[in-house]
C-alpha cells in the first residue's frame, strides 16, 4: 500500500511538494551568457573600445611614420638627382659650348619622337658626307695621319679625331656616345691602315658607308637611351612648369597660426571596475560599472601648421552635463560621531543630514537599498595634438591624435529617494571630490574644407582612452573615458 | 571549492566562482522556473533574472540557513515580481475555506499529468498555488512580493485548490470510465 495513502488528507500540499522536490530541467547552454553579459558587461565592452583605440593610434601613427618616410625619400631622392646632376653639368656645361647641332639633337630626340628617324638619317648623312670628305680631302694630310695612326694603331680616339674635320667633330660630339667616337677613331685607324696596305679609294669608300651604317645605328640606340633617363638627367636648360611651381610653392610655403571655434557634444564615460561591496563603515555602492554620461560643451584650439598638411595644435575644452544613475547600497549607515549618511560615489565621498532619510534608516531594516544619483558636473580639458591631412584637395579628411589632460569643474550630486510612492530629491554634500587630473589619448578623425579665404570648416569624432586611473578607492577604481563630435569654423592667420 | 568559499568568490566579483555556483544549481531552479511558467522562454528569462538576483543579493545571504533554500526563495520572489509587474491580480475577499484535496486523487495520478492540470488554472492563481502549496511560501510573503492583500492571495489559492480538486476529480472520473469500456 502507499506511504502516501496512509497520510491525512490536510498533508495534501505536503505530498504534493514532495512530488516536485527532486525536479530537475536543464536549461539551454546559451543561458548563461545571457547572464554573464548583465553580470560583466563591461569587461568585453572595454576590451573592445581598448582595440579600436589602439587600432586608431596605430593607424595614426602609421600615417604619420608614413609621411615622414615619403617626405624623407623625396627629399633623398632631390638630394640625389642634385648630386647627379652635378656630377653630369660639367659635361653638359661643355656641351653648352659645342655648337647647335647638338643641342639640337638631343631636344629633338627627346621631344619629338616621330621625327627620330629623319634626324638620324640626317646625322648619318652628315657623317656620311663628312668621313668621304675627309678620305677625299685628305689625302695630303692623310700621309701625317698615317704616321700618327701607325704610331697609335690601338691609339685613342681622341687623338684621332682631333685630326677629323671641324664637321665630323662636331656629329661626333653630338652623339656624346665615346664609343661611337672610339669607333670612329678605329675605323679611321682602320681606313689608314687600307691606305697602308695599299687598298683602292673605292672599297675604303664601300667600307666606310658600311660603317656608317652601323654608326646610325648606334646613334639611334644613344638615343634610346637619352630616352630611357631620368628628366634629371636629361640636360635642360629650362626645368619643366611642375618642378618650378612645386619649388616655388616649397619656398614660398611658411609656418602659420590657425585659430577654431567648435561646439561638441559627446560622452563622459566612467569604467568602474572592483566590487563594491567590501565591509566599510561608509556605505558603499553596488552596481553599475559602467555610466556613460552626456556632455555638451565648446571647443577652442590653435593650430601651429608646420606644412600643409601637418600641424600642431592645443587648446581649451570646456563641457558640462547632468545624468542620473542607479545605484544599490550594500549599506546605508548612519555615522554615529557626525550623524550624517556618508555614500561613497565615482564623483566622491558624498553625505547628508536629511531628517526623514535619517529616520527611516533608523527604523528599517539593512538591506539593499535602491536609490538614483544624480550627478551634475563641469569639465575642462586641455588636449595636446599633432594632425595630419590625408590631402592637400578641398575636402580634406584628417586625423588628430594626442593627449588630453582633463579635469573636473563644478560637481554636484542628489538623491531621489522613493518615500511613501513619490520620489524625493535630496542634495548631497560633496565632501570630498575626486579632483584627480584625468590623463587620456587622444584619437579624432575628421573632414575639413575651406570654404572661403582663411576660412576653413571641420568637423570630427574623437575618443579618449584613459591612461590613469581616476579614483582608486579601496575595493573600485574608476577611469574615465571620453567621446566626442565636434563641428566648427577655423581662421588661419596668414596673408 | 566549499560552498562558503563559493559564495566569498562570487560576492568578490569572480566570474569563474559565478559560473560554477550557476552550473551547480541551474538544473533545480530551472525545474522551479518551468513550475510557473507554461513557456519556456519565459521561465528562462525568469531563472535569468533569478541568477542576477542571485549574485546581487549574496552579501545578504546569511550562513544560518541552507543556502539551497535562500536561492529557491530568490527565484520564487523573482518569479512573482515578474509576474507582478506583467500582470494585475484583481483584489478578492476571502471565501470559505474549500475542503482539501483528497492524497489519493493526488497519488493517482502522475507528475506530468497534476503538472498539466496545475498548468491549467488561471495565471494569478497558479502562481500563488505554486508558491504557497509546492514552494511553501507564507501568505503574507506572497502578498508582500505580489503587491496584494494576504485576504486576496488566501482567496486565490483557494479558489486554485477548488479548481484542480474538481478538474482532479473530472480526471479520475474519466480515467474509471476509460477502464470499464
Amino acid at each position: 500500500m502507499n506511504k502516501d495513502s496512509m497520510k491525512p488528507t490536510y498533508d495534501w500540499e505536503g505530498v504534493l511538494s514532495s512530488r516536485y522536490e527532486k525536479d530537475i530541467q536543464l536549461p539551454p547552454a546559451e543561458n548563461w551568457k545571457g547572464i554573464e553579459k548583465e553580470l560583466f558587461p563591461t569587461k568585453k565592452r572595454r576590451f573592445t573600445a581598448l582595440w579600436i583605440a589602439a587600432s586608431f593610434i596605430l593607424l595614426g601613427g602609421l600615417g604619420i611614420l608614413y609621411f615622414l618616410k615619403s617626405t624623407n625619400s623625396k627629399d633623398e631622392i632631390k638630394a640625389k638627382d642634385e648630386t647627379q646632376n652635378k656630377e653630369i653639368r660639367p659635361k653638359t656645361s661643355d656641351k653648352k659650348s659645342t655648337n647647335k647641332p647638338q643641342q639640337k639633337v638631343v631636344f629633338t630626340e627627346k621631344d619629338e619622337g616621330s621625327k627620330i628617324k629623319n634626324r638620324e638619317s640626317k646625322v648619318s648623312n652628315e657623317l656620311n658626307q663628312s668621313v668621304s670628305n675627309q678620305t677625299k680631302n685628305s689625302e695630303p694630310a692623310s700621309s701625317e695621319n698615317r704616321n700618327s695612326n701607325s704610331k697609335h694603331k690601338s691609339g685613342k680616339s681622341t687623338k684621332s679625331t682631333r685630326n677629323l674635320s671641324k664637321k665630323q667633330n662636331q656629329t661626333i660630339s653630338i652623339s656624346e656616345n665615346s664609343t661611337l667616337t672610339t669607333e670612329i677613331g678605329n675605323n679611321k685607324n682602320e681606313e689608314s691602315k687600307n691606305h697602308e696596305n695599299g687598298d683602292n679609294e673605292t672599297i675604303t669608300n664601300n667600307n666606310i658607308s658600311s660603317e656608317n651604317s652601323s654608326r646610325s645605328a648606334r646613334i639611334q640606340d644613344s638615343n634610346i637611351c637619352f630616352k630611357l633617363l631620368p628628366d634629371q638627367l636629361i640636360p635642360t636648360e629650362q626645368s619643366s612648369p611642375i618642378q618650378e611651381l612645386t619649388k616655388k610653392d616649397k619656398t614660398d610655403f611658411k609656418p602659420y597660426l590657425s585659430l577654431q571655434v567648435a561646439p561638441l557634444i559627446g560622452r563622459n564615460i566612467r569604467i568602474i571596475s572592483g566590487t563594491f561591496n567590501s565591509n566599510n563603515t561608509n556605505s558603499n555602492a553596488l552596481g553599475d560599472r559602467r555610466a556613460s554620461l552626456p556632455k555638451y560643451g565648446f571647443q577652442t584650439a590653435l593650430n601651429y601648421h608646420l606644412n600643409k598638411r601637418l600641424c600642431i595644435n592645443t587648446g581649451f575644452q570646456m563641457a558640462g552635463g547632468e545624468f542620473q544613475s542607479r545605484w544599490f547600497f550594500k549599506y546605508l549607515q548612519i555615522d554615529p560621531t557626525t550623524n550624517d549618511i556618508r555614500l561613497k560615489t565615482t564623483s566622491g565621498d558624498a553625505s547628508t543630514t536629511d531628517p526623514t532619510l535619517l529616520q527611516s534608516i533608523t527604523n528599517g531594516t539593512s538591506g539593499i537599498y535602491k536609490l538614483r544619483i544624480n550627478h551634475a558636473f563641469s569639465l575642462y580639458s586641455i588636449p595636446v595634438g599633432i594632425t595630419y591631412l590625408f590631402t592637400d584637395k578641398r575636402f580634406a579628411p584628417y586625423i588628430r591624435t594626442g593627449l588630453n589632460m582633463e579635469f573636473f569643474g563644478r560637481r554636484s550630486i542628489s538623491l531621489d529617494v522613493l518615500e511613501n510612492g513619490v520620489v524625493r530629491n535630496i542634495e548631497l554634500n560633496l565632501n570630498r571630490p575626486n579632483n584627480r587630473l584625468n590623463l587620456q589619448a587622444m584619437v579624432a578623425l575628421g573632414l575639413e574644407t575651406s570654404i572661403k579665404n582663411n576660412w576653413s570648416l571641420f568637423t570630427e569624432a574623437g575618443y579618449y582612452v584613459p591612461l590613469n586611473q581616476f579614483v582608486n578607492s579601496n575595493g573600485y577604481s574608476v577611469r574615465i573615458a571620453g567621446s566626442s563630435i565636434l563641428g566648427g569654423v577655423r581662421y588661419e592667420l596668414k596673408k | 571549492m566549499t560552498e562558503e568559499e563559493l559564495i566569498r568568490a562570487c560576492i568578490e566579483g569572480n566570474q569563474r566562482a559565478c559560473k560554477e555556483l550557476y552550473e551547480q544549481n541551474k538544473a533545480w531552479l530551472y525545474a522551479i522556473c518551468l513550475r510557473y511558467h507554461k513557456n519556456v522562454v519565459d521561465a528562462q528569462d525568469s531563472l535569468q533574472e533569478s541568477f542576477i538576483s542571485i549574485y546581487c543579493n549574496l552579501h545578504s545571504f546569511k550562513a544560518e540557513g541552507s543556502f539551497k533554500g535562500w536561492m529557491r526563495k530568490v527565484t520564487v520572489r523573482c518569479i512573482l515580481s515578474i509576474f507582478r509587474n506583467k500582470n494585475k491580480i484583481i483584489e478578492s475577499d476571502i471565501e470559505s475555506q474549500t475542503e482539501p484535496i483528497d492524497i489519493s486523487l493526488l497519488n493517482s495520478l502522475d507528475k506530468e499529468e497534476l503538472t498539466f492540470l496545475i498548468d491549467c488554472l488561471p495565471a494569478g492563481r497558479k502562481q500563488i498555488f505554486v508558491a504557497h502549496a509546492i514552494d511553501g511560501f507564507s501568505h503574507k510573503e506572497i502578498a508582500e512580493i505580489l503587491s496584494i492583500s494576504e485576504g486576496t492571495s488566501k482567496s486565490q489559492f483557494f479558489h486554485a485548490r477548488r479548481d484542480l480538486r474538481e478538474a482532479l476529480e473530472k480526471e479520475i472520473v474519466i480515467a474509471k470510465n476509460m477502464e470499464h469500456e
